[in-house]
Formats: structure tokens, sequence, C-alpha cells
């Protein structure tokens, strides 16, 4: 038989279990070995917590990991947006909801803008306005900006439910050094000990062109705080996992396939990226994509969505208003209202977003 | 006051194009009143100039269009004689004798989430030889003649029913243009003799007709056709070629009586020289010949296509050139092509009323202002450059993977070189049918495997993680998919009965024109 029956984790914490438990969640338990070499060496500074995005519950579907599980092992909180200090000390929302209610197939922050409301844009998104609250509901009541929540959970009762859910052999690496050769890793050398494997997952990698080669795919590990705080740590893991199984090999390696897995990932990078550079404030020498987002918002607000999109429309203006991109114009479907009813309607709207605020406050409940 | 506000929109040209374009400008910009006002429409075409009538078969999309205009289904098919379509049946295009199915909707259901196929492909590897077409509601409906509309209570089966029409597009064009009219779009009959252009900035100000009366706008919509008299003519905007890939240049159509109860499916016949659609509407059959010139010539082509009728031909053939290929611009300065002006791809995969609604609705999402700025029109031609391409691959996909070597037409594409990116989406459902849709690509895994698979370039292997299921347990899963589905399409009414029940047209309309 031609199938990988032995795959190698390598690195720690919670890139490496992560990895484990959803290899262990995906491979029929009986046909395949999952080994975890754990590393030594820190990826990151631990802040204790982990943030994970909305698409983190697909992860926790995929790896069988109710809320209530995770709720009570890693205490976790819902988050309605990513909140990001950058290095210049400067605190950016990234909100998982969107920025007030379409109307009439016109983006909300074109009617803001077309109104003249002198409230600001962050007023009008609920996940904002809750989180500045404290607060957390489920689910948007009707009519109200909708939202999604990731969470914040503790990364030590994270690392160990994964741990659980991996329930695989792990073997400290007091010392270790990988061979390598043209065909990936030939053998990898572990406390004095050679050990072999059909694929070795290495997720202390911080190389972008060529994440995987034959049997060696390398997984970024989350390096910054930056990817910490927008919950990059874990979608990286996520998304490389996702494409590893729709391109699930075996020991042939097609070098088509491994090519096509290299390209998305370089696509995913470069989006991740460009969002870095501008929560960094940082866009000299970016992408083209990100130079197309930037003219195209300051234009009239609008956000070109490209190909393996990450980031949702709402993310993206939050980031490029928070280093002082703003739209000069907005979307002429606006006018499909005359500025006064816009106005009023948009009024409307805060208020009512306000008051949902109030009442929840007032009722204290969910409180997050 | 002028505030810079594109208010005048000049649409040049009345065929779908043109008609898709005043319905949907005219029903979702803003009004002309007041000083935010824009958005004045006025068409501008002419009795004397035929239109082709671009595309009687659809795909699943022209329902967001219909639905975000607010138009009723059941009234578009009534005004339009139209028939509900399942996909596209392809004969003789693997080899002769061959024939395959590539449905709306999908085949079966992926499972632990792996897609279908791949479960499909490691029975079949173990001899099970029935088709990927029995896992698909689409394809075992069409067949059965039958058809309903999908509701939330049919439950997930026929959920998994995706639908589009065929229908009149002369019909179509003048159903849109009552809406258009009642939603303030103003008609002026008229042939344009002189595009004026601004002598500072190149752009048009005015087209002059021929009977003196010059009408000015802000922004010009090209919908004049292969022609592209704004586009092309005026603003000399270039034209990429791709006839390499796609090398008919040529298509001959004439209706013919209907003898039978339409079937719910267009039918492409490969031919000597291309291929011969056969669309059933209410009222008659649609039936026409796209080939390329260079092999045959326009009297056999004509002779081909009368002999390959299935009744009595309601009017004379219709020829007609065209070059396969887009513009450089889609948009240039401030006039935007849509339609035929815009680039033609031949009519294979009904993709043309698709473009143009693709067209319509990024304009309208990027929609400018008088001075055009140069970062939406830029996106504009970006977004559409992108979903050109991805429908040319899949195209070319269909020639390229042809086996037919009895003339010299199917030699050519079976042996022509492909871009690229084709070349590496089809390594890679080659490989082990992968296959990782793009967010502008039109056409899903479902289009490519039913036309890779259909064409016999069947997946070398399967997703490995299809090994996680029991050979008896994927043996049963696929039994129970096709057990359902074969349920579910008994249970359906046949299509001639639905259109009965909800949607029958009124009169038994002849055309003597025939689209393409």
């Amino acid at each position: 038989m031609n199938q990988l029956r032995r795959i190698m984790v390598i690195g720690n914490s919670i890139e490496a279990w992560l990895s484990a438990a959803y290899l262990r969640a995906r491979l029929p338990r009986n046909d395949y070995q999952i080994i975890v070499i754990e590393t030594a060496e820190n990826s990151m500074a631990s802040s204790h917590t982990i943030f994970a995005r909305p698409s983190s519950k697909n992860l926790h579907h995929i790896l069988d990991i109710s809320e209530a599980n995770l709720s009570r092992v890693t205490h976790a909180k819902p988050a309605l947006c990513a909140t990001i200090t950058n290095s210049k000390g400067a605190i950016i929302e990234l909100p998982f909801g969107q920025y007030g209610v379409d109307r009439e197939g016109t983006e909300f922050q074109h009617i803001w803008k077309f109104s003249g409301s002198q409230q600001p844009l962050a007023e009008f998104n609920l996940a904002l306005m809750m989180h500045k609250a404290g607060l957390f509901i489920n689910n948007a009541p009707k009519g109200a900006p909708t939202y999604d929540y990731g969470y914040i959970l503790d990364e030590q009762g994270y690392e160990n439910i994964l741990k659980s859910k991996a329930s695989t052999q792990h073997i400290i690496a007091n010392s270790l050094k990988l061979n390598c050769g043209n065909k990936g890793i030939e053998e990898i050398n572990c406390n004095g000990e050679s050990l072999s494997a059909d694929l070795y997952i290495d997720v202390r990698s911080n190389d972008f062109d060529m994440a995987w080669n034959h049997n060696h795919l390398k997984i970024m590990g989350g390096f910054d705080m930056l990817d910490h705080q927008s919950g990059m740590r874990l979608y990286r893991i996520q998304m490389a996992m996702e494409r590893l199984f729709k391109l699930w090999p075996d020991r042939e390696f097609a070098a088509i396939e491994i090519a096509e897995y290299n390209r998305l990932e370089k696509a995913q990078s470069v989006h991740i990226n460009d969002m870095n550079r501008l929560l960094q404030h940082n866009i000299q020498g970016c992408s083209d994509a990100l130079k197309r987002k930037i003219r195209l918002f300051e234009s009239r607000g609008r956000i070109a969505i490209e190909d393996f999109e990450i980031y949702s429309k709402a993310e993206w203006i939050a980031a490029l208003k928070a280093i002082g991109i703003s739209a000069q114009n907005y979307d002429r479907l606006a006018h499909r209202i005359s500025a006064e009813a816009a106005l009023q309607w948009i009024d409307q709207l805060h208020t009512a977003i306000a008051n949902l605020v109030q009442q929840l406050s007032n009722k204290n409940t969910g409180k997050q | 006051m002028d505030n810079g506000q594109v208010k005048n929109i000049v649409i040049v040209g009345g065929g779908t194009a043109g008609w898709m374009s005043a319905a949907a400008l005219s029903k979702l910009m803003p009004k002309g009143q007041g000083p935010e006002g824009q958005g004045n429409v006025t068409l501008v075409e002419s009795k004397e100039i035929g239109t082709v009538g671009v595309g009687e078969a659809t795909i699943p999309q022209i329902a967001t269009f219909n639905e975000r205009l607010g138009i009723k289904e059941d009234d578009f098919i009534r005004e339009t004689q139209a028939t509900f379509k399942l996909g596209i049946e392809f004969v003789d295009w693997a080899k002769k004798g061959d024939r395959y199915f590539h449905p709306f909707g999908t085949h079966g259901f992926d499972l632990e989430g792996i897609e279908f196929h791949h479960y499909w492909n490691k029975l079949r590897e173990q001899g099970d030889d029935r088709s990927i077409e029995d896992y698909s509601i689409n394809a075992v409906a069409a067949y059965n003649d039958k058809f309903i509309r999908p509701q939330s209570e049919h439950g997930p089966i026929i959920n998994k029913l995706g639908y589009a029409f065929h229908f009149d597009a002369i019909l179509y064009a003048k159903f849109l243009r009552k809406f258009s009219e009642g939603h303030g779009a103003k008609r002026i009959e008229g042939k344009v003799e002189k595009v004026n252009l601004h002598s500072d900035n190149g752009f048009i100000e005015s087209i002059a007709l021929a009977d003196g009366q010059v009408i000015e706008g802000d922004l010009f919509i090209d919908c004049t056709g292969f022609r592209g008299l704004l586009i092309e003519e005026a603003l000399q905007t270039g034209y990429m070629d791709w006839s390499a890939y796609l090398p008919v240049d040529s298509a001959v159509a004439v209706p013919c009586e209907k003898i039978e109860e339409p079937i719910p499916y267009t039918r492409s016949t490969a031919c000597e020289a291309g291929w011969q659609w056969r669309i059933p509407l209410q009222h008659r059959t649609g039936n026409g010949y796209v080939y390329c010139s260079q092999y045959q010539s326009k009297e056999a082509a004509e002779k081909t296509l009368l002999s390959n009728l299935d009744s009595k031909a309601l009017a004379s053939p219709k020829h007609l050139r065209f070059k396969t290929g887009r513009r450089k611009k889609f948009w240039s300065k401030n006039c935007v092509a849509i339609g035929l002006s815009a680039g033609f791809m031949e009519p294979l995969e009904s993709t043309s009323i698709h473009l143009i609604q693709s067209g319509i609705s990024k304009l309208i999402a990027l929609f400018p202002d008088k001075s055009m700025n140069p970062v939406e029109r830029d996106e504009y031609n970006r977004l559409l450059d992108v979903g050109y391409a991805h429908i040319r691959d899949f195209l070319i996909l269909h020639y390229t993977l042809t086996e037919r070597d009895d003339s010299a037409f199917w030699n050519y594409v079976r042996t022509m070189q492909i871009p690229d990116s084709l070349k590496r989406k089809m390594a890679l459902i080659e490989s082990r049918g992968r296959f990782f849709k793009y967010d502008d690509e039109l056409f899903n895994v479902t289009s490519w495997m039913a036309v890779a698979i259909g064409q016999g370039y069947t997946p070398r292997g399967y997703n490995p993680m299809v090994d996680g299921l029991s050979e008896e347990n994927i043996t049963q899963s696929l039994s129970n998919i096709r057990t359902a589905i074969n349920k579910a399409v008994k249970a359906m009414p046949s299509q001639q009965a639905f259109i009965d029940r909800f949607c029958r047209a009124q009169d038994v309309y002849t055309a003597v024109g025939e689209n393409i």
C-alpha cells in the first residue's frame, strides 16, 4: 500500500496539539499512527490566553469539542471582536459583525456617509458596542446588525483539551535534528535516536515560499503578538489542516498537489500580511491587493474582495479607518433615499442600537 | 447644480444586453430628481438593426438577476415562452456515440467532509460501473422529463435540484423593455450616425442619430453587439483574440416546430466543425450550429443544421460571424461595454447572459461619478477580466478533452495549446480529482467533474481519506443516495405538467428569428 501510515507532528504548545487533534479527528484511528515530537522552544511569549476567530466553531465541530466543554475546560469567553495593540501602542478593534444594516442592496457605510451623520460609524456596529459594554448575547435581535463571535480561551486549558482529543503518543525532544534532503526529511534524530515517518508536520515554521516540500509540511507557527491577538495563531493551523485534507497525499507526494497547497498557502499569507501591515500602519511596499483595497476604500468606501479572502468587510473597514484612511465619498446607490430620510433612518438605527445595549446592560444579561 | 454625479446614462443597443442593463439601472439606480438625482436611463435602438438575441439558454444565476429586479418567476416564464433547464446533455463530444450530462446542482452529497466524486471514483476503481450521473438529481430528473421547483419542505434531495431557463431572448428583451419603461427608462428610436468625443479627455460627449437628434450623456453603455460601436469604433479599446483556444467563429440558427413536450435540458451535439444546440421552448424548438469557418463552409454548415432538425423549420436560417475573445478593457473612459460588445466566448455553456448580468451588477457596485475615477474603472476591469478567464478555461476544457480525430476541426482542438491556468486545473483533476474554486469563478466542482469525467478524463485516484470509510459503508451510502434520488424523481411531475399548472404561456408564439 502507498498510504501514509505514520505521521509526526513537530513542535509544541497549541500549534502541535491542535494539529495532532485535527489529524486524530479526521484520520481513521486504526490506520494511522500520530506521534507528537514535543520541542522545547517557545513559539511565542505566552499571554496565557488564546484568541479564536469565529471560524473556530467549525474547527471545534470537527474536533468534537462542544461549546459547553470548551467553556468548562478553557473558561472560554465569547469575543465579538479581535482587539489588537500594535507596535505603536494603538488599540484597534476588528469587529465580527457588520456596520449597521444594509438597505435596498446598499451597504450601510455608504448611507451613513451620505447622510452626514455625526455619530461615529463604530456606534452602528452592535458587536463593537456590546464588546465595549462588556455584554454578550448569542444572536442579534431581528433587524439589528448581525454578528458572529469567537472566543478567548485559557491557553493551558485549551492545550489540555487538545491533548485529550489528540490522544496520541508524544516524545519530549531534549535534542532534535532534522536530516533534510531534496525530498523533504530523510529522518530525524530525537534524543539521540533515529526516528522516521511518512509525513512530518512541522508547526514551527515561518517559511512562506515552501510550506510543503515532499514529506515535510511546514505550518507557520504564531510567532508574534499580532498573530496571537488577531486569532491567526489558530486560524493558520486550521486552514493548513483543511487544505492538507483536501489534498491528502500518499507516499508519492504528487508535485502538482503540493504546488497547489503552496500556492493557496501563499495567497492566504498575503492576506494576513496585508492586514498585519495595516494594523502596524506599515503599508510601504505592500502587495498590489492591499494597494487596491486602500485606493478603492479611499475613493468611495468600497472593499475589494480577493480570492481566498480571510477577513470580513467590517474587519477591513475597521483596520483602514484605524490608521486614518477614510472614504472620501460613498456609493451613489445611497441616493435611492433622500439625504433627509437617510439621516432620519440612521438616527433611528443609532438610537435602537444604543437602547438595545442599554437594555442588555440593565438586565446584565450574559455579562461577558 | 452639477455635483459631479452621473445623471444621464445612455444605453446604445436594445437587445438582451441593452434591455437587461436598462431594467437593472432604471430599477436600482436613484432617480433623477433634485440635486442628488441621477440615473436617468435612455436607451437608443433602431428597428433597422437586428439583434443577435444573445442566449436562449441560461444558467441558474439568472434567477438572482430577476429576483433583484423583483420579477416574479412565473410571470417571466409565461412572457418569454420559457421552459426549465436542468443542465446540458453533450452528445458525441468525447467520441462519436458518447454522451454525458452537465447538471446544475450537485453530484450526491459530501461524506465526512470529502467531496462526493472521490467516493464514486473509489467504487469505480473497484469495478462499479455506475455513472456519476446516477447521483445527480438533475440528470435523473432531466432524462425522465421531470421538474419541480424546490421548496424548503421538499427535503434535502429535491433541494439539490438547481435550475435555469430556456427562453426566447427576443421576448425577454420585450419583457424587460416594458419593465424598464415602467421604471422610467426612456426609449429613443434611432440609428447612431456619429459618436462625438470630448476634445480634452476623449470621453464620449454625445451620440448623433441619423434623424439629427443628439443625445448627451455622462455614462454610455455599449450594447451594440460584436461591432462595439462605442467601445471599439469610437474609443478603440482593442480586442483580445481567443480564437486560438476557442476557434469557432460562425453560427447558423433556425427555429423549428415543436413536435413533443419540451425536455428540461439543452442538448449540445458535436458535429464536423463545431457543435449544434437544441433548445426546447414552450412554443418551438431553437436550433443552431456553431462552427469554425476555416473547416466548414457556410453552405455546408447550413445543410448540416437543417438535416439535423427534428421538425419543419419555421424560418430561414440566420447566419452570424464572431470572433471569440474579449475587449482589452470592458470599461474605457466613460463607456462600459456590456454583452457581445464586451466579448464573446461562444454559447457552449450558456454564459452570455450571465456575463451581461455580471457586468451590470459590478457596474452598479462600482458606480462612478462623472470623473470616472480610474480606481473604480480598474477594479471593474480586473473583476471582469478574472471572470472571463475562468469561463474561457472551462469552455476550452470541453474541446481539449475530446478524443475525436474524425475531422480537421477536432484534430485541431484536441491538440491545441491551452492556457497554463487550465493546465494546472486539469493536472489537479487528473491526479486525484482535486478542485479549488476561486471566489469569482462561475463553475463549481460539479461542473468541472461532470465535463472532465463525462469526456473520459476521470481522475486517476481519489482522496486517500476516502479509505476512512469502509467499502461496505461507501457502497451502502451511495446506494441510499441513488434510491433517494430515484424516489424523489418518481414523485415529481413532468416538466410540461408543472408548466401547465403554474406558468404556461398564453399564446403559442412563433418566432421568425433565432438566437444564440
